[in-house]
């Protein structure tokens, strides 16, 4: 049965303490909602079931009042959707904001190659690259992107101290940076949270994860701007 | 052990098949570009399509360069998730296996490698792709903190393998996304590094074990 697809964008949604609830009245009972969210630097993009009144609740790890944009991209099983598949990915593209810009930086071609085929295909962002750390910061401020992407290891300069480099500079103070490091234990972590990213994900590449966060981060700041 | 300042010795291909390997490449490569975008995110096959387009570009490349045992160890850093790896080449004048690692091995991992290099080529069995089937895995290669290897061919006889120990924290296992990067590096290892010989370029250092 082919998929169809319909899609929401700049849903605002107040989370209370305990959680959030929206009450989207035209939506299907039962289906699932894919999110990519939010300038709260919480990403919801993950299954969320509809209850039979057609409420969405979210429990989620809110500690304040806050108020979330969510851009919301539903599948609707079976009949009773508008749009194929085509025009659900150009809608889910819609609905992320053009414009913004994502600075890539790897030293592996594969890497990089991944990254790129993936953000090209699955988004609207506008993409720079860079080998290597020194070319990273010169990009960095030379491009001012939305978002850095930055692996740890490089020659010339690394990604750590790349992202310290950065953050001297006052525009580029509150750019998210993602370190991509095949070193997932927690000291190689928190080595990269002292120097200032924001988050990180751990090579291989898994081009869903890597949407999921960049949209986490982007989707939410160009609709605030 | 001597250092050699050239890759091992595998017959060079001819140029004609040079082109005709760079060509199969560039096909095997924009044949899984295509279907990797075909497909959606979510779906299972997505991310092992994307890996195999980056591996065969990256192997095209490299044999347009010279550079591919780099292009390997690239590939099973970046797209595997080991950077724990061993190129063994056998040598029939010397009777020997020429041997060309990542830089990661410690001195005591050189000197199993160097000391069990024939029996790692010839174990389990020697043509065959050999994944550690988990922490239960009790077999020889299991034993020296081997993953995988992964036997590669020219002109239909084994001649050599491509070796991952350690996988990164990560990683608890290869699963079969894994296993389909494998078969790609089983089938183009061997005439990639032949036609490698045409080129001279290569970087990697190759030890005579």
């Amino acid at each position: 049965m082919k998929s169809l697809y319909s899609a929401v964008t700049s849903t605002n949604i107040l989370f209370s303490k305990n959680g959030g609830r929206i009450y989207p009245g035209e939506f299907h009972f039962g289906t699932s909602y894919y999110f990519g969210v939010s300038h709260s630097q919480i990403n919801l993009c993950a299954t969320w079931p509809i209850a039979s009144n057609g409420s969405a609740d979210h429990k989620n790890q809110f500690n304040k009042r806050s108020l979330n944009k969510i851009s919301l991209i539903y599948r609707i099983a079976g009949s009773g959707g508008s749009l194929s598949d085509t025009q659900y990915k150009s809608q889910r593209k819609t609905a992320q904001q053009s414009g913004q810009k994502i600075l890539l930086v790897d030293d592996s071609s594969t890497t990089l190659l991944i990254e790129e085929m993936t953000l090209r295909e699955h988004t609207q962002y506008e993409l720079v690259t860079a080998r290597d750390g020194e070319e990273a910061v010169e990009k960095a401020i030379a491009e001012q992107p939305n978002l850095i992407l930055m692996d740890v290891v490089m020659p010339r300069m690394n990604g750590f101290d790349a992202c310290r480099e950065m953050r001297k500079h006052e525009a580029l103070r509150k750019v998210p940076i993602i370190m991509v490091t095949s070193r997932g234990e927690s000291c190689n972590v928190e080595q990269g949270f002292e120097s200032g990213c924001n988050d990180y994900v751990t090579k291989p590449i898994n081009g869903a994860e890597l949407v999921e966060i960049v949209n986490g981060y982007l989707v939410g700041q160009g609709q605030s701007q | 052990m001597t250092f050699k300042s050239e890759p091992p010795s595998l017959r060079n291909i001819p140029n004609a098949d040079l082109a005709g390997l760079e060509r199969d490449l560039r096909q095997l490569s924009l044949r899984y570009m295509r279907q990797s975008m075909e497909l959606p995110l979510n779906h299972n096959d997505q991310a092992v399509r994307a890996k195999l387009y980056a591996a065969a570009n990256a192997l095209q490349q490299a044999v347009r360069e010279g550079m591919v045992a780099d292009a390997i160890f690239e590939i099973g850093s970046n797209l595997i998730g080991c950077e724990q790896m061993a190129l063994l080449v056998t040598s029939k004048k010397q009777d020997g296996v020429a041997f060309s690692g990542s830089a990661d091995f410690n001195p005591q991992q050189l000197e199993a490698i160097r000391r069990n290099a024939k029996r790692i080529l010839e174990e389990a069995p020697a043509d065959s792709i050999y994944i550690k089937s988990g922490p239960e895995d009790r077999s020889f290669l299991s034993s020296l903190g081997i993953s995988a290897r992964i036997p590669f061919r020219l002109d239909s006889a084994t001649k050599g393998a491509i070796v991952f120990f350690n996988l990164l924290p990560q990683r608890s296992g290869l699963d079969a996304g894994d296993r389909e990067l494998l078969k790609l590096l089983c089938a183009y290892t061997g005439p990639c590094l032949a036609a490698n010989q045409i080129k001279h370029q290569e970087t990697s250092g190759w030890v005579q074990l």
